[in-house]
């Protein structure tokens, strides 16, 4: 039944409209501009005829649309204000360095034999969500855009106005702050 | 940043191959491919520091950690637009074929 009445655009908010939703909290974070987002993808949707019946080719479809309108909020903002956060743990590593060296107590620790095997833990991506939490909205939009979906640097600096030495500035307070996280509160957790 | 500038920054990368400088070298070779001396430069140090070595390991890993959270959240997370929403979608939908 399902696959018959599918194609309808208001059958879209029942089969998809969860999944385009998460899809776009976990980028933008804010729960009212995630809907808002989602809104605006089937709307443009049923602007253009779907190419699916339903399905799954039919979210991916769909979850195109959202990244483009994702990528349109992110323009919009930077324009609105500049996307450069270079506060953001502008001290905070000193620490972790003496005289340029890593202080050994204060290092990367021992992560074990197969670090990458945590994300079959449900707990494990609960602690990286809150890991991603912590950081400041600017920084963790630049993060996704990059290291979830792959957008090319150059690509991140032009849609948001910035240079790209500040790009790598922030990607790498990013991942040192999200790598030290992960590693407190989790690898190495008490 | 004009060429002298980049040249500046090159230099004092290359000259300075100290943890806190590899990190950001390490972060950077995620996001953009490195110039050859930068790349010789990470690979003498990474030979010989344990620490940064481990460090290059674990970032490497976050890409990975954050797709994976990602995909799994979006099939089977369990935040849901609430029913008010998706009505609300609904009716603008249903307008907008008017």
């Amino acid at each position: 039944m399902r696959e018959m009445t599918a194609s309808h655009p208001e059958d879209w908010v029942d089969s998809h409209g969860d999944a385009l939703f998460r899809f776009a909290l976990i980028r933008v974070r804010k729960t009212e501009i995630a809907e808002d987002l989602v809104q605006e993808t089937f709307l443009a949707a049923l602007k253009e005829s779907s190419p699916f019946a339903s399905g799954s080719a039919q979210l991916t479809w769909l979850t195109g649309i959202l990244r483009h309108k994702i990528a349109d909020h992110f323009r919009k903002k930077a324009r609105e204000a500049s996307f450069t956060d270079l506060g953001f743990c502008e001290c905070e590593f000193s620490e972790k360095f003496h005289k340029g060296f890593w202080n050994h107590d204060l290092g990367p620790k021992d992560w074990g034999q197969n670090p990458a095997a945590a994300v079959e833990s449900g707990e494990f991506l609960q602690t990286l969500d809150n890991c991603l939490h912590k950081l400041p909205d600017r920084v963790a939009a630049i993060f996704s855009l990059r290291e979830i979906d792959e957008t090319p640097g150059t690509e991140v600096c032009t849609m948001l106005g910035i240079s790209e030495s500040n790009l790598w500035t922030m990607l790498h307070r990013a991942r040192m702050a999200l790598r030290e996280c992960l590693e407190k509160n989790w690898f190495a957790a008490p | 940043m004009n060429p002298f500038q980049k040249i500046g920054t090159l230099f004092k990368l290359a000259a300075s191959p100290q943890c806190a400088e590899i990190s950001r070298i390490l972060s950077r070779c995620q996001d953009t491919p490195l110039p050859w001396i930068l790349r010789r430069r990470l690979e003498w140090h990474l030979a010989a520091c344990e620490w940064c070595r481990r460090y290059a390991d674990q970032i490497s890993l976050l890409g990975y950690f954050a797709r994976q959270f990602s995909s799994q959240s979006c099939e089977s997370g369990k935040k849901k637009l609430s029913p008010h929403t998706a009505e609300r979608i609904k009716n603008k939908l249903r307008d907008a074929k008017k």
